[in-house]
């Protein structure tokens, strides 16, 4: 983005771009004050962005970065087409993201959400997390679970997983007059160790497999924190000089 | 003596952008900036070893929207058109930069790439690419591998084997198509895995795959030998471990070699740069300032000041640095070959487009490599099947769910940006196996209708759209794409259940979304039990 395509927008547009940047703009504020406002906001947000990617995600992003003004053309965009909030079923979806976080959609048939909605003794949604023993247990037979309420306004959730080398399934569960209905059950998501097994590799002996483990770069994966505990003695053998130019 | 191996791999994709209702489509350039900069510039580096008589193995994988977008008349007409605009942009760049000393010899070099751009297109290969590198395929030179139909993040389908499956099978037929032999490897999109893919693969014959660093030394049973030898999952399919160390040395762009000073600058652009009055009939409505391709600075270092591109110092940085990479990976594959009973292998596999797009040098830094292995007894350039010809036997284990976007999982694919996707391609899959099981044996405009019904199902889980709606640029025209082909599913899915399909809107999409011609929908049949939306509930508590 820059200052000559802005000049072109509109200052309502400009105030739109502001608003999504969040940036506070004050009543007296001149055209030429925005320009510079959004300017800077939008340099400060791609280079966040920048820095929060790996490099195999910048270098792909480069494929699609023509250096459009993105946020500016989204709002001259026109034509759109509204896809269904719902299709009128009442199901819920369990999608795993990584081992420590799980993604949620749900929906719920008309009738029961304006049920729901009309009914004076419906005190809430609630997703209800099960902890499987194994993948083929079933949510009645299951001892662990916890629940996140939500509303019925919300249809998806990310749901944190507390252990890892685990299963879990969700329902969907009503509370009308204090008594629960469960809605829909989900499917199950198996969750990885995501970190090195306990077991020592077979073959080589250790020492060498650990020697070998550590030339992988390991400690510099880009991974969520339990994926980087990485024992001592393994990070003990990591060879600087190996690196590479 | 060969001390360890090298598998470069090379993973060509683009998503399918296809426009004739329009004149020009500014999404098309993606394809021709990766035509012009990448697939070319690989090709003449291939031809230049080969003139040479430098031995050379790669692995490549095409995705099927790029091959079908590569032989597609319509865009190669059009990327014809748009190399003439350059080479008329390069005489105009020729004129104005002629009393300029540093950037003059720019605006020469890419007179002369652009020149040469054409030149290839039109007479070497006859409008299609895709024929230079099935010479090489045929010549044992390179290694062809299948990838997914539309490049779909598949451990986001798992619970849709009737996806999955089509995403596998038409990935690989279509390969097969294109290329005229079957693959023996497959590239799962952006790496990423999940246990049980590889049963999937072995239906198609597939004999081995790539995963993440973390997705071998996170496996069940941690390999002994790291990521420096295949693992055999379960059903026997081999699993190459990427090598994050020498892949994060050439891609890195902080500390990797395309960070250098010498380079040329990726951002800074002349579509940028120069007046709107001179450059404006080179872009897209005189007005919309995009990349042109013409960019005449190095990267110099974090500043604005940027210092005028000198070729020639950047192609002695290029032989340097394959120099240096030749240097560290025979101390390391030394090192590794001590404490291994057989010598490694070392898996490096890359976006193709890194290749000249993002580091122009990049093929120049190749052939180099290549040339300097050629010489390096230590080191073999060897293919994924010629590895394993030779090296059958490898231990077992059960790689882990991983992928190479950041964090290693699906968070890419799946944040607050691009979530709400999965909800309408779930159930447009869901839709199309219901619309089988309804009219399993259709002919006529029924069967064009479900046929097309499936392409846009398949169009609509591309990676590609979650991927940039994330990134923040082109979003509105991935959210689009997703929307038609979602909504293409439901204008199927509700016209069948009238019994009504209306031929103008079927040859209209049809021609928009001209892939996979010899589709049957039949292919997404829901086979197995469905485990997503047939869960009995229990009883109420």
């Amino acid at each position: 983005m820059d200052r000559e395509t802005l000049s072109d927008a509109s200052f309502e547009a400009l105030l739109r771009l502001a608003d999504r940047y969040g940036i506070d703009v004050p009543e007296e504020t001149t055209r030429d004050e925005l320009e510079e406002l959004v300017l800077e906001a939008a340099e400060e947000t791609r280079e966040e962005h920048r820095q929060a990617n790996n490099h195999h995600v910048r270098i792909e992003e480069s494929k699609y970065d023509m250096q459009l003004d993105e946020d500016l053309r989204r709002d001259m965009d026109g034509e759109d087409i509204d896809l269904p909030d719902s299709y009128n079923e009442t199901r819920v979806v369990l999608m795993l993201r990584d081992p420590s976080w799980a993604f949620a959609y749900w929906d719920l048939q008309q009738s029961d959400r304006e049920a729901f909605r009309r009914s004076a003794g419906f005190d809430g949604l609630l997703l209800r997390v099960y902890s499987l023993e194994d993948a083929g247990q079933s949510v009645a037979q299951c001892r662990t679970s916890f629940d996140i309420p939500v509303t019925l306004l919300d249809n998806r959730w990310y749901i944190n997983l507390p252990e890892q080398q685990s299963h879990y399934r969700i329902s969907v569960v009503a509370v009308e007059g204090g008594v629960e209905r469960m809605l829909a059950v989900s499917n199950v998501v198996s969750v990885p160790r995501g970190a090195l097994s306990d077991s020592s590799p077979t073959g080589n002996g250790r020492r060498a497999a650990d020697e070998i483990l550590a030339q992988t770069g390991i400690q510099e994966l880009d991974l969520p924190a339990n994926g980087k505990r990485i024992p001592q003695r393994i990070l003990d053998l990591i060879d600087e000089d190996l690196v590479f130019n | 003596m060969t001390s360890g191996y090298l598998v470069l791999l090379l993973h060509a994709h683009l998503p399918y952008v296809h426009h004739p209702e329009y004149e020009h489509f500014l999404e098309e350039n993606w394809l021709f900036e990766a035509i012009s900069e990448t697939y070319l510039p690989l090709l003449r580096m291939m031809d230049s070893l080969e003139r040479d008589g430098v031995p050379f193995k790669l692995a490549l994988s095409m995705s099927p929207t790029l091959t079908t977008m590569l032989k597609d008349p319509l865009l190669q007409a059009r990327y014809r058109r748009h190399l003439h605009r350059m080479v008329e942009l390069a005489d105009r760049e020729l004129l104005r930069t002629r009393d300029d000393e540093a950037f003059h010899p720019l605006a020469q070099m890419y007179h002369g790439l652009y020149e040469s751009n054409l030149r290839d297109f039109s007479e070497k290969y006859e409008n299609d690419i895709t024929r230079g590198f099935d010479y090489y395929y045929k010549r044992g030179r390179v290694e062809v591998l299948a990838t997914a139909a539309t490049h779909a993040f598949l451990p986001l389908y798992m619970q849709h084997p009737p996806a999955v499956r089509a995403q596998v099978q038409i990935g690989v037929a279509d390969n097969t198509r294109v290329f005229g032999k079957a693959p023996r490897g497959f590239w799962l999109p952006e790496c990423g895995y999940a246990p049980g893919l590889e049963d999937y693969l072995a239906e198609q014959g597939i004999e081995y795959f790539f995963v993440a660093t973390h997705g071998l030394v996170f496996a069940d049973e941690r390999p002994a030998s790291g990521v420096y030898e295949p693992v055999l999952c379960p059903n026997g399919i081999a699993a190459f471990g990427r090598d994050h160390v020498t892949t994060n040395a050439v891609w890195s762009a902080e500390d990797g070699y395309p960070s250098d000073i010498s380079y040329r600058d990726f951002y800074r652009d002349i579509g940028h740069d120069l007046p709107m009055d001179y450059v404006g009939p080179f872009l897209p409505d005189g007005s919309v300032r995009i990349n042109t391709g013409f960019k005449y600075y190095a990267v110099t270092g974090r500043t604005d000041h940027k210092l005028p591109y000198s070729p020639e110092a950047a192609q002695r940085k290029a032989v340097e640095h394959a120099d240096n990479f030749v240097y560290k990976l025979t101390e390391r594959v030394n090192r590794l070959g001590d404490l291994m009973d057989a010598p490694p292998v070392v898996a490096c596999p890359f976006d193709a487009e890194l290749f000249g797009h993002w580091w122009y040098e990049g093929p120049m830094w190749l052939e180099s490599l290549i040339r300097r292995i050629a010489e390096t007894p230590a080191i073999e350039l060897t293919t994924p099947s010629d590895y394993l010809k030779s090296y059958p036997d490898h231990p077992g284990s059960q790689p882990a769910f991983s992928s190479w976007g950041n964090k290693g999982y699906s968070e890419v694919w799946l944040d607050g940006s691009n979530d709400w996707v999965y909800r309408h391609t779930h159930k447009a899959i869901e839709r199309m196996c219901e619309l089988v099981e309804r009219f399993p044996n259709e002919s006529g405009l029924k069967q064009r209708a479900l046929n097309q019904a499936a392409r846009e199902v398949l169009l609509s889980q591309a990676s590609d759209w979650p991927f940039i709606m994330r990134a923040g640029t082109a979003v509105p025209y991935a959210v689009k794409r997703v929307k038609d082909h979602i909504a293409n599913v439901a204008h199927v899915y509700e016209a069948l259940s009238r019994g009504t399909i209306g031929t103008e809107w079927l040859t209209r999409v049809e021609r928009q979304h001209d892939i996979f011609r010899d589709l049957d929908y039949r292919i997404l049949r829901w086979s197995e039990p469905r485990s997503v939306y047939t869960v009995p509930l229990p009883s109420n508590r």
